[in-house]
């Protein structure tokens, strides 16, 4: 071991050049696949939604003067559901992947003066219509869906009955059961938790990402009331274009002029919402891609030169009695003696990075786990470099040693 | 004679360097792409970073504050903090300010959309409008084709006159110049008054708070004095912030007595009138605050362009921080090359041990060495282009709102050239010093 490192040190150049780009691509690589899996959960997180293509969200319905009454939605919701092909309707004030409405709501948890942000979707029959799995309590009463609520009662959170998420039922009671108990500080009671429902407000937090609360009833004079329709069958062009004929002869005289009314699948909203971090995860994920390969030929151009400067003196080994697999074990260790410097100044140079990072990007914290992660890919993969001309180096022959080069 | 001779060296060395690298392709084409992939991610990341550094309105935006007050005047209980610092005024505070004409110039500004027609024809267009109070075009540095821009009795009469710009002219009247003509609002009509020049500001920095994720401005075509717009209806895009902590959202009208959603931008020249606009400021919030009206401690402070556009993220950090990750890949790049160099170099060691022998100088090897990285970073330059080109299509495809800027253009084409011959012989200085290290008597022996 200690006899590598002397052998690197008498030419310092061409290993020291090596340990730089090893450090470069490590850090780079770290950072690099921490950004990514932060794009990424958002697009992993499961949103609790069933059987998307058959929900369609009817969204952008803006009234051109003052909003509508509740009684008027209601007049429309009951026209929406007569269309053929229609199952339910949902009346929503907010929904998941329609980030131009958005409400939230700060928690107080179980932790002393620590709040989180939760969102809050307003809407009647949410947990059918969405179709959501109710994990514990029950489903709100058809008297609680068919409350009014007033914009000034959601400013202060004074509703009576909510659904939450199990991630948040977690956060807000480690120790015991949600239902039954009241949202802290507030008057609403926990009647229900479901399995899983995404945010639609973006949060940097992982733990956050289903924070959610589902609150029953119509709003009153809503600005941008929505619905939520679940479908019989998946044909949502035909069912979209007799709902907006409907929607037209109900309100179509009072809306803002225009003709920006949505009419799409869950799965088509969740594809645009989603486009912005998976185009993200493509970009990181090639840098990464392009980082490794600029390293790993850099690693292999200079092991086939060492070995090719070393051809003598290999020659002689194996005159000596080397055998082919001590030649090959000598440049494999060699390398990694070599990248495994490199990897150390990385880590170093990839927790730095991160410092500095996060305090002029607002960037959380790198996981230690990425250290490890990090050096032991370019470990392997600088290992994978210097197979070939390792091999390359076995196949000298041991008479090279008696004549020059 | 001299330089004569030193021009052959240099073609001699060039060819040379040809010859070479065409004897070894591979390892030859490998320097050339490492080098082209870094200069091609830094020179796409430097590119979208220079379209959004800097001024906002160039030579203007410097001279330029906003004025931020926690003006909040009920108190709001759960989380009574000021943490970011709030650019939002009510009617009534902005119009003071500006009324009290202690800046060198000042105007309250909030955006607004209008569907604006020509009466005499049944055509009517959305127009991205700027509703102000005070010297817009003075204080924004807004170009006038034809006419003038509105004058202090017009905006105390609330008088209804607008202005448009030449693009929306052309496209209602069919010529720019539509001084004198009327345009359509709502229900009320409104007399045009001037024609400003296609504007728009280089970044969007006004109205940042409420203007989600926008980074770049799209042209204002129209502006109109607040009291006249408010009078025919017309109403502020964003609702603002509302006294019972709630925007009353609806679509082009807002409570505008009980709202804050104005903006007040201030000139001042100097330090000291910065200065100056301050201690007034400070004085007016402490004033109202006194009377009871602004509950919490007002805070009243102002922010330059530059320090506001920070703190709003105007510019998303991923522009720098792209920035600074191509930057660490060309420098990696940089590495790689010079160890596949530095190799290239020394396995010709016995080439040099001969020219050495022969009476070259050390600095003529070196030179003969830098020659050849040069040109091979210039050729990697040449492969950087269509690399370069591919990474703005890449952005461009980016759901980002900065995609659109993604451009190849002249500048950037003298960039990639500068920067790949500078990377091609910083590249080279190790290799080629390595080489001439060794002592010739050495290098004969070892060959």
């Amino acid at each position: 071991m200690w006899l590598i490192v002397r052998r690197q040190l008498r030419r310092p150049l061409m290993p020291l050049l090596v340990i730089f780009q090893v450090a470069l691509a490590c850090a780079i690589t770290c950072n690099a696949l921490f950004l990514l899996n932060q794009q990424l959960m958002p697009i992993l997180a499961s949103d609790g939604i069933s059987d998307p293509g058959r929900l369609v969200f009817l969204h952008n319905i803006a009234a051109r003067g003052d909003p509508w009454p509740a009684v008027r939605m209601r007049g429309l919701k009951a026209d929406l559901s007569a269309v053929p092909g229609v199952r339910q309707v949902s009346y929503a004030a907010t929904l998941p992947m329609i980030s131009s409405a958005q409400w939230a709501q700060d928690v107080r948890t179980a932790e002393s003066n620590v709040k989180v942000s939760a969102t809050v979707y307003f809407g009647d029959n949410l947990i059918n219509s969405l179709g959501l799995q109710l994990t514990g309590g029950r489903d709100f009463t058809p008297e609680e869906e068919a409350t009014t609520l007033d914009i000034n009662i959601m400013g202060s959170h004074k509703y009576e009955a909510v659904i939450i998420t199990e991630a948040l039922a977690a956060r807000l009671f480690p120790n015991g059961r949600a239902v039954g108990n009241l949202l802290p500080d507030s008057n609403s009671q926990i009647v229900g938790v479901v399995a899983h429902l995404i945010r639609n407000n973006p949060t940097k937090d992982s733990r956050a990402l289903e924070y959610a609360i589902l609150v029953p009833g119509i709003v009153q004079q809503w600005a941008v009331p929505m619905f939520a329709v679940r479908l019989a069958s998946s044909d949502t062009d035909q069912t979209c274009k007799n709902m907006l004929l409907v929607l037209k002869q109900d309100v179509g005289s009072e809306l803002l002029p225009g003709d920006q009314i949505g009419c799409d699948s869950y799965a088509t909203l969740r594809n645009q919402e989603l486009a912005a971090p998976l185009a993200a995860v493509w970009l990181l994920s090639g840098v990464t891609l392009v980082v490794l390969i600029v390293t790993i030929t850099g690693i292999l151009g200079m092991t086939g030169y060492w070995v090719q400067q070393r051809t003598r003196s290999i020659g002689v080994c194996r005159a000596l009695g080397a055998r082919r697999s001590d030649v090959i074990r000598e440049v494999l260790i060699e390398n990694a003696v070599v990248v495994g410097m490199g990897a150390i100044v990385g880590l170093v140079a990839a927790y730095g990075i991160n410092l500095w990072l996060m305090r002029h990007y607002e960037l959380s914290h790198l996981p230690l786990s990425y250290f490890p992660v990090g050096a032991l890919l370019l470990l392997v993969l600088g290992q994978l470099a210097a197979l070939a001309p390792a091999h390359r180096a076995s196949n000298i022959q041991p008479i090279v040693a008696t004549r020059a080069i | 004679m001299r330089i004569y001779g030193a021009w052959a060296m240099i073609h001699y060395y060039l060819r040379l360097a040809m010859r070479r690298s065409c004897m070894q392709p591979a390892i030859s084409l490998l320097v050339v792409l490492t080098m082209a992939i870094g200069v091609a991610a830094c020179m796409t990341t430097a590119t979208i970073f220079r379209a959004l550094e800097g001024e906002p309105l160039p030579g203007i935006s410097d001279h330029l504050s906003v004025v931020t007050i926690d003006a909040r005047e009920k108190m709001v209980d759960g989380n009574p903090t000021y943490t970011t610092p709030d650019s939002l005024l009510k009617l009534r505070d902005a119009i003071a300010l500006i009324d009290a004409h202690q800046a060198s110039g000042q105007v309250a500004l909030a955006q607004s959309y209008a569907q604006i027609g020509n009466p005499e024809r049944e055509q009517s267009y959305i127009a991205n409008g700027l509703m102000a109070y005070g010297a817009v075009f003075q204080v924004l540095g807004v170009p006038l084709r034809f006419g003038r821009p509105w004058s202090e009795s017009e905006l105390a009469s609330h008088a209804p006159v607008a202005l448009i710009d030449s693009d929306l002219a052309e496209k209602l009247f069919g010529t720019e110049d539509a001084v004198g003509r009327s345009v359509q609002m709502n229900t009320h009509r409104f007399r045009v008054i001037g024609v400003t020049a296609p504007w728009k500001p280089r970044i969007a920095f006004l109205g940042a708070a409420q203007n989600m994720g926008g980074i770049l401005a799209s042209n204002t075509q129209l502006f109109i004095p607040i009291g006249a717009a408010l009078d025919a209806g017309l109403g502020p895009a964003s609702s603002g912030e509302c006294d019972n902590g709630i925007a009353a959202v609806t679509f082009g009208t807002v409570d505008v007595q009980g709202c804050r959603w104005l903006e007040v931008w201030v000139s001042t020249t100097t330090p000291s009138a910065e200065a100056a606009y301050q201690s007034f400021l400070s004085n007016y919030a402490q004033g109202q605050h006194d009377a009871g009206r602004f509950v919490y401690p007002p805070q009243a402070e102002l922010y330059g362009t530059r320090a506001w556009m920070a703190l709003n993220h105007v510019v998303p950090n991923d522009v720098s921080l792209n920035l600074v990750f191509a930057g660490a890949f060309l420098l990696l790049c940089m590495m790689n090359v010079a160890g596949l160099l530095t190799a290239r170099f020394l396995r010709r060691v016995a080439d040099v041990a001969i020219r050495r022998a022969l009476g070259a100088s050390v600095r003529q090897i070196f030179e003969q060495h830098l020659i050849e990285s040069g040109l091979l970073g210039l050729a990697g330059g040449v492969a950087a282009l269509p690399l370069t080109w591919l990474g703005m299509w890449i952005v461009r495809k980016q759901p980002v709102g900065y995609a659109p800027i993604a451009q190849f253009s002249l500048s950037v084409f003298v960039g990639l050239a500068m920067l790949s011959l500078l990377v091609g012989m910083v590249v080279g200085i190790l290799p080629a010093w390595r080489v001439c290290k060794l002592p010739p008597a050495m290098q004969i022996k070892e060959s």
